[in-house]
């Protein structure tokens, strides 16, 4: 009985003594974070009171000490358990080591697509009326060749098929659209070079593909005469920096380096002259980038930072997605034509291959843009506007600015 | 606030460890601090409710003392009774059967009554149970009427037991508010106790959730094959019992680091071989106050008519289901609770020692299919699990979802049964009788490096966002 007693004593001198230990340092390291939270809460109303302490919450749990090490925890039970799903089927694992988004039931219908595809075809129409152009194009996932080498049961997300049903409607309203699949599947890139396995984005060599299809589908389509000699979309003309076991995608940052381990990261930069003048637009202030390639439309600063869960290596291209709008002059192609992405993440490297061979090439990301969307592009008087949505993005909704 | 979350391991409890033992020289302060921590619990994301929960107190310490006031005037005590119990459960009808009385009477008269959407305060059915015990022991004369509010805002508000329980009677808990004694050897048994209910809380119970919910969200749009119905049965067997004793194990931890001792709430209750043995091991808290307040009042067994005693049955177990939700699933389980208890009464000899087995898996496969009722959203959905279970309108009998989940969580599964038997209590008793040898060593070393363990795994799946259901929010 006494040993009973004693076992139990030591178990709580040890909970006790990590739970002060552990609290307190989590309180010096998260005391700013809250206090800042605090000092900015706006508190008026009972409701505001309920929104602030969950916030507060969130803020809490956001900043807990050494919140990686427990990531890396997790994923080591994940491993130790042989589990292929993770957190709840946030996402889930193949045998190759690829991850996807995860889901049970596809909310993506006829109903919903036609729906989708009729906004963009009137958005067209407005348009045209204005000499601007619309082109629909959107990025597959590891789908793209419609394989996946799961493990039985597991409802791995397929958002590439949901392109077959989108571009069903969008030939229905007559709307100009490129699937990027094929080009993809005959690019003589594997799987593991055309995306990462722990981030749902594709890689560097993926966008390449795709600009390449896309210059020509704007020739075809637009009879534009983009890159008439083929120099820019020339593999060969290009640098190729490899970072080894370098990125850790959105995936591997929920689950750690020791269930997902790490992606290649390359950087590829044009070897022929080039000059620019990159414009960001955040919600607060408007930043200026003049100089080449590398050093407008690439941030450098992302791939030497040192915390793998914090170096965002994606986002390196036209410093990411989470600013409203960037615009890329081209110095060296003033009379090539002035595109509109409205995009996401995906068309960051892309538009920045892009600009090769256009004068402007500008990118608006709508769920942070708050003005009329419509009325901007009737302003900047543009060519030609690309919807560029990743397949995944059809579901929820990027395109919330569409006429009804 | 939930005590499997980062701000109440990490921030609230040590803070109100240090506040509580700080004031360790005035058994009054530390009543004040603990009132104060757990409004402060409650208030945490519930701010807009937190007036019913002093309206609560309030009423009824005025009723406690109007009652003793009068206590020699029965008629006017008794009415001081019926007003503090009809404010009480107005309180609670009003936040959580008006909706649900107010839908039936629009289906059934056909009319088109609008309420404003009614949310329900967090352990609302708890803390007016606490209240109504302390105000009819105030009335029966089994304990004395608490004077000081603090000490009776202390009672209903707790808050260890204040969202999910258990029910603490108020004379069982009397004494403590003033007189209890924090020792070392209580304090190490709770804390124990607390790591085991939060890791039973976060490793066994979410992740069982995690199965039932996907299987419960199927349902709604497809019929299901046979094994996946099953098999979403069962994990919400375990999801709600790991979950709900998982609370209690942290209510009496965290009680007795307090010095508070409260009566246990479960009792290994899927080790029964009869419904009405399963009853006796399940939530006993909520069983043993409705015996006290509603069960022995109305005459209990010891009636001369038989009918009676059926009636009082039948009034105990339709409260039941009702107090546990507003929805007519709850009410038909309370029912059929009652239905097979009544049966067991005249065939079941339970004393007798014979077919254990089958009496086993009859009280398991019965208290299954309650819970299929109790999870279902309506009685259409509970229709079509439990068809689809024998095959009835299901898609095949097998699918790829049952194998994956099966391979996916099989271990958390064979830990939830392995946990769910007393398994764990036996082997303490042989440690303790020194059965085990030289392996006792080992075991009794290793005790405070696993506890320890679980509560690390706990906070990393915390730290993690894993899913982290509450279910109680219905209760």
């Amino acid at each position: 009985m006494k040993n009973l007693f004693i076992k139990k004593q030591i178990t709580a001198f040890v909970f006790i003594a990590l739970l002060f230990v552990f609290s307190s340092l989590n309180l010096i390291n998260s005391y700013p974070k809250i206090k800042e939270y605090m000092l900015n809460a706006k508190v008026t109303k009972i409701k505001d009171a309920d929104s602030f302490v969950k916030n507060l919450e969130t803020s809490i749990n956001d900043s807990i000490l050494d919140k990686y090490t427990f990531v890396e925890s997790y994923g080591a039970l994940q491993v130790l358990l042989g589990k292929h799903e993770v957190n709840n089927f946030d996402f889930a694992v193949d045998k190759d080591g690829f991850e996807y988004d995860s889901y049970f039931f596809d909310d993506f219908n006829d109903k919903y697509a036609d729906k989708l595809a009729k906004g963009i075809s009137k958005f067209r129409n407005e348009l045209k009326t204005q000499g601007t152009e619309v082109l629909v194009m959107t990025p597959p996932d590891k789908f793209y060749d419609g394989k996946i080498n799961g493990y039985t049961g597991i409802p791995y997300s397929n958002y590439s098929k949901d392109i077959d049903t989108y571009y069903s409607y969008l030939d229905k309203y007559n709307v100009n659209h490129i699937d990027l699949r094929n080009a993809l599947i005959n690019s003589g890139f594997t799987k593991d070079q055309l995306y990462y396995k722990t981030d749902h984005h594709w890689t560097t060599p993926a966008s390449f593909v795709a600009f390449r299809e896309l210059v020509s589908n704007l020739n075809k389509l637009y009879g534009y005469n983009l890159d008439s000699d083929g120099c820019y979309r020339d593999w060969n003309n290009y640098y190729k920096v490899q970072y080894k076991n370098a990125f850790l995608g959105s995936y591997g940052r929920k689950i750690g380096t020791v269930y997902d381990g790490l992606d290649d990261f390359e950087l590829v930069l044009p070897k022929f002259n080039t000059s620019y003048r990159f414009e960001k637009t955040s919600t607060d202030k408007v930043q200026n980038y003049q100089g080449s390639f590398e050093d407008t439309l690439v941030n450098k600063s992302i791939l030497n930072i040192n915390d793998v869960f914090m170096r965002d290596m994606y986002s390196c291209y036209l410093d990411g997605v989470l600013y409203p709008y960037g615009k890329i002059t081209n110095n060296l192609n003033t009379k090539g034509p002035r595109i509109l992405f409205i995009r996401d993440s995906y068309s960051s490297s892309l538009a920045a291959f892009l600009s090769t061979t256009c004068s402007e090439v500008d990118v608006l990301y709508p769920n942070q843009y708050k003005g009329d969307i419509k009325q901007f592009i009737e302003q900047n008087h543009y060519n030609l506007v690309i919807f560029s949505g990743y397949c995944g993005t059809l579901r929820p909704d990027l395109y919330w600015y569409l006429p009804k | 606030m939930l005590f499997s979350s980062i701000v109440f391991i990490f921030y609230f409890l040590p803070f109100v460890l240090i506040g509580y033992f700080a004031l360790s020289f005035s058994r009054k302060l530390q009543n004040v601090f603990l009132l104060i921590a757990s409004i402060f619990f409650y208030a945490w994301g519930e701010v807009r409710f937190l007036a019913i929960l002093l309206i609560c107190i309030i009423c009824n310490y005025i009723f406690g003392l109007l009652i003793d006031k009068f206590k020699e005037r029965r008629n006017i005590a008794k009415l001081i009774l019926v007003a503090a119990c009809t404010v009480n459960l107005g309180i609670l009808f009003v936040f959580k059967y008006l909706n649900f009385v107010v839908k039936n009477i629009n289906s059934l008269l056909d009319q088109n009554i609008i309420l404003p959407q009614i949310v329900l305060p967090l352990g609302i059915s708890f803390f007016t149970f606490h209240a109504i015990s302390y105000i009819v022991v105030v009335y029966r004369g089994s304990a004395k009427v608490q004077k000081n509010p603090i000490n009776l805002g202390l009672y209903i508000a707790l808050f260890p037991q204040l969202i999910a329980g258990p029910i603490i009677r108020y004379t069982s808990i009397e004494q403590q508010i003033v007189h209890r004694r924090c020792t070392l050897q209580k304090f190490s048994v709770g804390c124990c106790r607390f790591i085991t209910g939060l890791a039973k809380k976060i490793i066994i119970a979410n992740t069982m959730a995690i199965v039932a919910n996907h299987v419960y969200d199927l349902i709604k749009i497809s019929s299901l094959p046979v094994t996946l119905a099953w098999l979403g049965s069962i994990a919400y067997t375990l999801q709600i019992f790991f979950d709900f004793s998982a609370y209690s194990d942290m209510a009496l931890g965290l009680g007795l680091m307090f010095g508070f001792e409260f009566d246990e709430n479960f009792n290994y209750p899927y080790i029964s071989k009869s419904i009405s043995e399963f009853w006796r091991r399940w939530h006993i808290s909520l069983t043993t106050w409705f015996k006290d307040y509603v069960y022995f009042p109305l005459g209990g067994s010891r009636v001369s008519n038989k009918d009676t005693m059926v009636r009082n049955m039948f009034i105990v177990w339709l409260l039941t289901g009702v107090w546990h939700g507003a929805e007519w699933t709850f009410i038909l389980w309370g029912i059929l609770n009652f239905a097979v208890m009544l049966i067991e009464r005249v065939i079941l000899d339970e004393n007798s020692g014979r077919h254990k087995v089958i009496k086993h898996i009859y009280t398991l496969l019965l208290i299954n299919f309650g819970w299929v009722l109790f999870r279902s959203n309506d009685m259409y959905e509970a229709s079509r699990f439990l068809g689809n279970m024998f095959g009835i309108h299901s898609s095949g009998f097998n699918s790829s979802y049952t194998t994956m989940f099966l391979k996916e969580y099989g271990m958390f599964f064979i830990l939830a049964i392995i946990f769910s038997t007393p398994i764990a209590k036996r082997c303490n008793k042989l440690l303790v009788e020194k059965r085990f040898g030289a392996f006792e060593y080992i075991l009794n070393f290793t005790y405070p490096f696993v506890l320890t363990m679980l509560f690390f795994i706990s906070v990393t799946y915390l730290v993690k966002g894993s899913y982290n259901p509450f279910i109680y929010f219905n209760f």
